[in-house]
C-alpha cells in the first residue's frame, strides 16, 4: 500500500441543517460496522447533540465518535480552517486505529458550504424532500459537484407534495454523470446503493485510484433568459 | 520578508483553528459579563496570561534546539493549571504547526518540535514558527498578544450584539497597551541561574481557570475555550 | 532590616529531628511539642494535629511582630531531609502595611525536600493593606519522591480598605521538572478586580499538593501537567475558609500516606 492509502478514507457528509445527515451516518454505521472499522467526527454548532444521538443509537463504540466545536462557523471548520477537524480525525485514527473510514459530519450550513480536499477525500451532500423540491434546481457546489448527492427522506415526499423524480432529474442534469441516490434511511433496499458507493470509494482509495472532484467554487453559470 | 510573515501569522484567515476559541469570553458571558465589560476583560487578559504567553513566545523565538522548546513546553504547562486550557492551547499550537510545516517542510527545528512535543502550547509553537520565518522575539511576543486579544474580540461579535467595527475598535484602543507589554516581555530565558526571577514571568488567574473547568463540562457551547 | 530564618529537619531513628532551627529578630521559630498550642485561625492548623503525628516535626514560625513592613528583607530557608517530615505552622495572621515608606518588603523562601521527605505549610492569612509593597517568592525543590502541601490565604485589603501591592510568586520543581509557577499580583486594581483574577472577592486562597497527586480531587481542584493537584478559591473570608477546610484535611491525609503499605494509610491524623 502506498503511504497515501495507509490512513482511513475520510468521507465528508455535508448539506443544510435538518436533512438527516446524522441519521444517514447512523444508518451507514449500523450496516457497515460489522465489516469495516469506522470512526465519526461530528461538527455540532451549539451542542454535542449529534454526537450524543449517534452514541445513543449504539451503532459504534462511544470512543469512535468525536465531537468538535466550530465556534459558530460550521462552513469555516470544513473548508477555510480545518485545523480542529483535522486534529480530531487524526486523534481518532491514532487512538482508535487502524480505521477504514472516518465520516466527518458538517454542522449543516447553506448550499455553498463544501469540504476542503485536505479534510475530506470524498464527499456526500445530503438534501431532503421536505426541504423543498426546487432545491436541486437552485444548484450550488454541493448539489452539482459533490461526489455523491443523496436525496433523503423520500418516504415524506407524498406528504409534502415533493416530486422525487423531479429532484433526481434536476440534480442529474447538473452533475455530468456523478451519482444521485434517492433514499430513506428506514428502507434497507433504498440504502443499499449508498452502501455500495461507500464500499466502492474505499476500494478505489485503497488502490490509490480515488479521484474526487472538489465542489469548491460555484460552477460557472449564465444569467440569461432561456439559458441553463 | 519577516514583516509580511508577521502579517500572515496575525491574519485570522491563516488556518490555526483559532476561530473555534473565544479566549474564555463565552464562559465569562455565561457568568454575567456584559458588552461594556469586554474591553476591560481583554485588557486584564493581556496583563496576565497574555503577558506571560508573550514572554514564552519570545523565548521560543530565540530557541535554537528542540530541547529548549520542549523545556518551554513544561514552563507553559506549569503556568497553566487548568487541563481544559492546556488542551485548548495544545490544539491551537498543533494547528499552527501543521500550517507552518506545510510552508517550510525542510525546517528541522520546526518539524522536530512538532514530532517530539506532546504539549505544543500555542505560544511556544508560535515562537518556534516565528524563528523559522526570521521574525524577532519581540515581534513574536506582539503576535502572541495580538492573537489573544483578537480571539476575544472576534468571538464577541458572535456572542454579543456588538457591531464588528466596534469590536475591532477595542483592539485599536488597546494598541498602546499591547505594544508596551510586547516590549517589556521576554524577560528571563530558559534555564535560570539567578533564582526564580531568571525564569519567564508567571501569573495567577483563579477565575479564568475556574470558569474554564465549568466551560469544558458545558454541553451547550459554541467555542472550545 | 534583613533577617534570616533557617529550618533543617532530618529523619532520625524515631521520627524527624530538627537539625537546625534559627532566626534573627523578629523571627523566633520554635518547635511545637506534642501538646503545643497552635494557631486558631480557622483551617490553617488544627490543634496539635501535626505535632501528634509521630513522624513529623512541627515548627511554629513565630514573630515578635506579626507584620511585614516596607524595607523588610526576609530570607527563609527550609530543608527537609530524605525521609523526614516537617510541618510549618504560622501563629496568627500577618499584616503587611506601609509602616515607614521606603523600599518594598522582600520575602524570599527557599525550600528543599529530599527523596521521601514531606513538608506541610499551610499559612495563615496574609492581609495586604493599603500602602503595602511586598515581593514574596517561594521556590520549592522536591527531590525524587519528596512531596509538599502548601496553602495560603491572601486578604485583599483590610475591612473596607483598598488592597496594597503584593507580588507573590510560587515556583515548584518536582524531580527537576517545573510543575507549578504562578505569581499573584495585587498592585493593579483594575486587573485584580477583573473577571480574570478575583472580581469582587476579598480573599484569594489556594492549596497546592505537589510531588503527589490526589487521584480523586475535590470539585474545582485542577490536576497539573506534572505531579501536583491545585485548589484555588476566591470569595469572602468565611466562605473561603469553609470551602478550604475539607480540602486541607483531605490533602494532609494524602501527604501522610506512605507508599509501601499496600495502599493503606500508614499515619492516621486524629480529628
Amino acid at each position: 500500500m502506498s503511504a497515501r492509502t495507509q490512513r482511513a478514507l475520510r468521507i465528508g457528509v455535508g448539506g443544510p441543517v435538518g436533512t438527516g445527515k446524522s441519521s444517514l451516518i447512523a444508518g451507514l454505521c449500523r450496516e457497515l460496522a460489522s465489516e469495516l472499522e469506522i470512526g465519526v467526527v461530528t461538527n455540532d454548532i451549539y451542542t454535542d447533540e449529534d454526537a450524543r444521538f449517534l452514541r445513543s443509537e449504539g451503532v459504534l463504540p462511544a470512543a469512535r465518535i468525536e465531537a468538535v466545536q466550530t465556534g459558530c462557523c460550521p462552513h469555516t471548520a470544513i473548508r477555510d480552517d480545518i485545523s480542529a477537524n483535522l486534529d480530531a480525525v487524526e486523534e481518532l485514527e491514532r487512538t482508535q486505529g487502524p480505521l477504514a473510514v472516518v465520516f466527518v459530519e458538517s454542522g449543516g450550513d447553506n448550499l455553498t458550504a463544501a469540504f476542503s480536499p485536505a479534510l475530506a477525500d470524498t464527499q456526500i451532500f445530503v438534501l431532503d424532500c421536505a426541504g423543498g423540491d426546487d432545491v436541486p434546481r437552485k444548484g450550488g457546489p454541493g448539489v452539482a459537484r459533490s461526489d455523491l448527492l443523496v436525496i433523503n427522506k423520500v418516504d415524506l415526499a407524498p406528504y409534502v407534495g415533493a416530486s422525487v423524480e423531479m429532484m433526481v432529474g434536476d440534480a442529474a442534469a447538473q452533475r455530468a454523470g456523478r451519482p444521485v441516490i434517492a433514499l430513506s434511511v428506514r428502507d434497507r433496499e433504498l440504502i443499499s446503493p449508498l452502501l455500495e458507493w461507500v464500499r466502492a470509494q474505499l476500494t478505489s482509495w485503497r488502490e490509490g485510484s480515488l479521484r474526487s472532484a472538489d465542489p469548491g467554487p460555484p460552477a460557472p453559470h449564465v444569467h440569461a433568459l432561456g439559458g441553463s | 520578508m519577516a514583516g509580511v510573515l508577521e502579517l500572515v501569522l496575525a491574519d485570522a484567515r491563516t488556518p490555526s483553528g483559532g476561530h473555534a476559541h473565544s479566549g474564555g469570553l463565552e464562559a465569562a458571558i455565561a457568568e454575567g459579563l456584559t458588552i461594556t465589560e469586554v474591553p476591560g476583560y481583554i485588557r486584564a487578559r493581556l496583563r496576565t496570561v497574555g503577558r506571560c504567553e508573550a514572554a514564552l513566545a519570545a523565548c521560543a523565538a530565540g530557541a535554537g534546539r528542540v530541547a529548549e522548546l520542549l523545556a518551554l513546553d513544561l514552563e507553559a504547562a506549569a503556568r497553566t493549571p487548568s487541563e481544559p486550557l492546556r488542551r485548548a492551547s495544545g490544539q491551537l499550537g498543533r494547528g499552527l504547526l501543521r500550517t507552518a510545516c506545510t510552508w517550510w517542510p525542510g525546517d528541522r527545528l520546526l518539524s522536530g518540535y512538532r514530532a517530539q512535543s506532546a504539549l505544543t502550547p500555542r505560544p511556544v509553537a508560535l515562537g518556534a514558527i516565528a524563528r523559522a520565518g526570521g521574525v524577532a522575539p519581540a515581534e513574536a511576543a506582539r503576535l502572541s498578544l495580538y492573537d489573544d486579544a483578537a480571539t476575544v474580540a472576534a468571538a464577541a461579535v458572535k456572542l454579543l450584539p456588538v457591531d464588528a467595527a466596534v469590536a475591532s475598535g477595542w483592539l485599536v484602543a488597546l494598541a498602546g497597551e499591547l505594544e508596551g507589554l510586547a516590549g517589556g516581555g521576554g524577560a528571563g530565558g530558559v534555564g535560570g541561574a539567578g533564582g526564580v526571577g531568571a525564569w519567564p514571568p508567571s501569573t495567577s488567574t483563579p477565575l479564568l481557570d475556574r470558569r474554564s473547568l465549568a466551560h469544558a463540562r458545558a454541553d451547550r457551547r459554541l467555542f472550545v475555550s | 532590616m534583613t533577617c534570616r530564618v533557617r529550618v533543617a529537619a532530618v529523619a532520625g531513628s524515631s521520627g524527624t529531628v530538627l537539625e537546625e532551627l534559627s532566626g534573627t529578630e523578629p523571627w523566633r521559630p520554635r518547635i511545637l511539642g506534642r501538646d503545643g498550642r497552635s494557631a486558631r485561625d480557622g483551617w490553617a492548623a488544627r490543634d496539635g494535629r501535626a505535632a501528634r503525628d509521630g513522624r513529623a516535626a512541627s515548627v511554629a514560625l513565630v514573630q515578635s511582630r506579626a507584620s511585614i513592613l516596607r524595607g523588610d528583607d526576609v530570607e527563609l530557608s527550609v530543608d527537609v531531609g530524605e525521609g523526614a517530615a516537617l510541618e510549618l505552622v504560622e501563629i496568627g495572621a500577618t499584616l503587611t502595611h506601609d509602616g515607614r515608606g521606603g523600599a518594598p518588603a522582600q520575602i524570599s523562601v527557599e525550600i528543599t525536600v529530599g527523596d521521601g521527605g514531606r513538608l506541610t505549610w499551610i499559612g495563615t492569612a496574609l492581609i495586604v493593606a493599603r500602602g503595602a509593597d511586598v515581593r514574596r517568592t517561594v521556590h520549592v525543590e522536591l527531590c525524587g519522591r519528596g512531596k509538599a502541601l502548601l496553602g495560603e490565604t491572601i486578604v485583599l485589603g483590610r475591612a473596607q480598605g483598598l488592597c496594597g501591592a503584593l507580588s507573590a510568586r510560587t515556583r515548584i520543581v518536582c524531580d527537576g521538572r517545573p510543575t507549578v509557577d504562578e505569581t499573584l499580583e495585587t498592585g493593579d486594581a483594575a486587573t485584580l478586580h477583573s473577571p480574570v483574577v478575583a472580581s469582587r472577592a476579598t480573599v484569594i486562597a489556594g492549596l497546592t499538593l505537589a510531588g503527589v497527586r490526589d487521584d480523586e480531587p475535590p470539585p474545582g481542584a485542577m490536576q497539573a501537567h506534572g505531579t501536583a493537584t491545585l485548589w484555588r478559591a476566591t470569595g469572602t473570608a468565611t466562605d473561603v475558609a469553609r470551602w478550604a477546610a475539607p480540602v486541607a484535611d483531605r490533602w494532609r491525609g494524602v501527604l501522610a500516606r506512605r507508599r509501601s503499605e499496600e495502599g493503606q494509610v500508614a499515619v492516621q491524623l486524629p480529628r
